[in-house]
């Protein structure tokens, strides 16, 4: 079973599969996103590409104080702020995930507690249907190229 | 064989080389139906074939390789027998197709052997089917999911048929529909409930093939010649000899030479900048090579006698905007094809370069677009009032057609008429910082012209402050930069003009637009941008400066905020988005009223 890194959003644990990882920064420069919803923390700038960082809290419908810590996830093209990251951490006695919210894999016990672990390809699921809800753009959702 | 068994390094080149082959085929299928004796284009084909026969047999595609055999054997009796008949061209298009097809599985990672099942397998097949009926009754829409649960297994239904029941008509209906039949069966059966069902497949994986290779300019890969290649070598050997230079004189402390070296490093950046974007350069080709089948198609399908005339094909473009630009040559082919010539005609797409811009014609010599026609039709359909075209100019009425539900065909068919289509390119062209110009043809029929930037990739900006915050505007948007005091905006209820002098313009605060609170102080910029042919000025608090940036294009999911055109990063680090500034204004806004740029 792969190495997990937990962290803590609000009273929650979870946890990230170490691959999917693909760095951890301590309040760095958060840059404005314009007309972006109030889940979209801002952008940041990681070795020369752009990467949005979602409040974790706020993605699961959440309120509270907006965590400082970000994690920038491997190959997702985006980074989570959470309160607390505790390190690295082995999964023991895993149970199916997806109850509580369906981007979550499975849940573990961590030497903290309970907690989930997140399948990043759900939550970019969860993500765009989330967006999808607010958007509108011209191009999208149109018939083929029809009508002069 | 399984796409897995394959090297990926060399899977890679496979595709790329094979699509390659697929379009020169075409290029050369298409000189064929017009010169059945062309000796040599029969013999590309031949030679294009025989390349995918042996790349597909050496990655182990069997029924690739077999299909391009079979081809090569059709097209050996063809050279024996000397004769090419209509019927023989149109065998070799579908020869061309079934291998585009197998190309398509074999990119989605689908195994070989799901077309040969597939060829004659009575089985049920999933639909995921979107469903349209304007006008449509209760009645109808519950009449039309009856149908579709007589045609196979109706998985599921958005909205709900309870829904439908209670009253709820809907917009669209997304089905997924478990049947033997295909989508223009299925399509058939439900216009006998409404002439005006439109059924549309949004199944990607199965119904569309997952590689564009009829665009000809894939997403993934760009063929870069080996002298480019060359240059790139020569380049960073150069920038290595000047970072050692620099290094040294830096541990000397030579002001002179330090100077001297950071000069060379500029020229040299610049340089590897300008072949960097030469190596994203497509030729114009790669998108219109699609298009003479596409118009024999529609001319078989509608009996008219059309010709395509190509000119200017090696022109060359970004990629991006050859990307974004197919689907809208396709459309205007179309439209040229289904709308403006009646029997028989002429559709010209020509190309030329000028210095740092493409312009790019689709001319038709049909019946052309009649300006006082289209203002009657304006006026029908609440488009314009009683009066307001005697201000329009006579380019800026055949603009009237790039209006979001404007048509000019009579009635909602299968393939036009919805009014969608002329302001989806209007939107694509602006999205690429061109501009669309629709001018009457000569002597008869309608040009339509694109301007296209070279390039989507370096793009001058202006940077400016609202509420605090610094966004970029395209350049190309804006018309002027005014310095109007914020007490000379007069305000109307919520909105506000300025007066101009010889017009009164409206304006918006962009700090409104991006959810934060305007400057407080008195001085403030007032933007004027072009937009689609109307004016409006942006009110911003500071404009900090202009300058030629590199555009990132956005990646999901900051590709799905409305607005965003791209992100740049600037030489201190910060990260500031561009802003499309037509997607903030109000519609009204954007009723023309001065015309492009003609």
């Amino acid at each position: 079973m792969g190495r997990t890194l937990l962290m803590g959003s609000g009273r929650a644990l979870f946890g990230l599969n170490v691959k999917e990882v693909r760095e951890v920064l301590k309040a760095p420069p958060l840059h404005y996103v314009p007309l972006a919803p109030a889940m979209l923390l801002g952008a940041i700038n990681v070795h020369d590409a752009v990467v949005p960082v979602f409040d974790f809290l706020q993605l699961r419908g959440l309120q509270g104080e907006v965590g400082e810590h970000i994690v920038v996830l491997q190959g997702a093209c985006m980074a989570l702020a959470v309160n607390a990251v505790h390190g690295l951490c082995s999964r023991t006695i895993v149970l199916p995930g997806g109850i509580a919210y369906p981007w979550m894999r499975e849940v573990f016990i961590s030497a903290r507690g309970l907690a989930g672990l997140i399948d990043p390809v759900g939550l970019q699921q969860t993500l765009e249907q989330k967006l999808s809800s607010t958007r509108n753009p011209p191009t999208e959702g149109l018939p083929d190229w029809i009508g002069r | 064989m399984d796409r897995s068994v394959s090297q990926p390094e060399y899977f890679h080149i496979f595709l790329a080389e094979t699509q390659e082959h697929l379009l020169t085929m075409q290029r050369w299928l298409s000189v064929m139906s017009d010169h059945p004796e062309d000796r040599e284009a029969l013999l590309c084909l031949f030679r294009s074939l025989h390349s995918i026969k042996g790349m597909a047999a050496s990655m182990g595609y069997k029924g690739l390789a077999k299909e391009a055999h079979d081809m090569e054997d059709g097209l050996d009796r063809l050279r024996r027998s000397g004769t090419l008949s209509v019927e023989a061209v149109e065998h070799l298009y579908h020869g061309w197709e079934r291998l585009e097809e197998r190309l398509a599985d074999i990119s989605a990672g689908f195994p070989e052997s799901r077309q040969e099942a597939g060829a004659d397998d009575p089985q049920d097949r999933l639909h995921t089917l979107r469903i349209s009926m304007p006008g449509g009754t209760v009645a109808l829409w519950i009449l039309l999911v009856n149908e579709l649960m007589r045609l196979g297994t109706l998985q599921s239904c958005r909205p709900e048929p309870e829904k439908i029941a209670e009253g709820a008509l809907p917009a669209v209906m997304d089905v997924d529909l478990l049947c033997r039949f295909g989508i223009d069966d299925i399509e058939q059966r439900c216009k006998k409930i409404c002439d005006c069902v439109v059924v549309e497949s949004t199944m990607r994986a199965d119904s569309e093939p997952v590689l564009a290779i009829q665009h000809g300019v894939g997403q993934a890969t760009v063929r870069v010649s080996t002298n480019l290649l060359d240059r790139f070598v020569g380049l960073s050997g150069e920038l290595l000899t000047v970072r050692h230079r620099l290094r040294a004189s830096l541990k000397q402390g030579l002001q002179e030479e330090i100077e001297g070296s950071c000069l060379q490093l500029d020229r040299l950046l610049a340089d590897l900048r300008q072949q960097v974007l030469d190596a994203r350069m497509v030729p114009l080709e790669a998108v219109t090579a699609p298009l003479p089948r596409l118009v024999r198609d529609l001319c078989r399908s509608t009996g008219k006698a059309i010709r395509l005339n190509l000119v200017g094909n090696e022109v060359r473009l970004d990629r991006a905007i050859l990307e974004a630009m197919s689907e809208p040559l396709v459309h205007m082919v179309r439209n040229a094809v289904d709308h403006g010539i009646d029997e028989r005609g002429t559709i010209t797409i020509a190309a030329r370069r000028d210095r740092d811009r493409v312009t790019l014609d689709v001319i038709d010599d049909g019946r052309g677009l009649d300006p006082q026609w289209l203002v009657e039709r304006a006026r029908q359909d609440g488009f314009l009032e009683a009066g307001q075209d005697a201000y329009l100019s006579g380019a800026e009425l055949l603009q009237l057609i790039c209006r979001p539900g404007f048509t000019t065909a009579p009635r909602i068919t299968e393939t036009s008429g919805r009014g969608i289509g002329m302001e989806v390119v209007r939107h694509t062209v602006d999205k690429l910082g061109g501009t669309l110009q629709i001018l009457p043809g000569q002597g008869q029929g309608v040009c339509f012209r694109f301007i296209l930037p070279l390039t989507v990739s370096i793009m001058p900006v202006l940077l400016v402050e609202a509420g605090g915050q610094t966004v970029a505007l395209p350049l190309m948007w804006i018309e002027q930069t005014l310095d109007v005091p914020r007490q000379q905006l007069r305000s109307f209820d919520d909105s506000h003009t300025v007066d101009l002098g010889n017009r009164e313009l409206p304006v918006v605060f962009l700090s409104r637009h991006l959810g934060q609170s305007a400057s407080t102080g008195n001085g403030s910029s007032t933007i004027i941008c072009e937009l689609r042919g109307g004016h409006a000025g942006l009110v911003v608090d500071a404009v900090t400066g202009q300058k030629e940036v590199f555009v990132k294009p956005l990646d999901f999911p900051l590709n799905r905020i409305q607005g965003l055109s791209g992100a740049t990063i600037l030489g201190d680090g910060r990260v500031v988005f561009l802003i499309d500034p037509c997607s903030l204004l109000p519609s009204p806004l954007l009723i023309p009223s001065k015309g492009d740029n003609l």
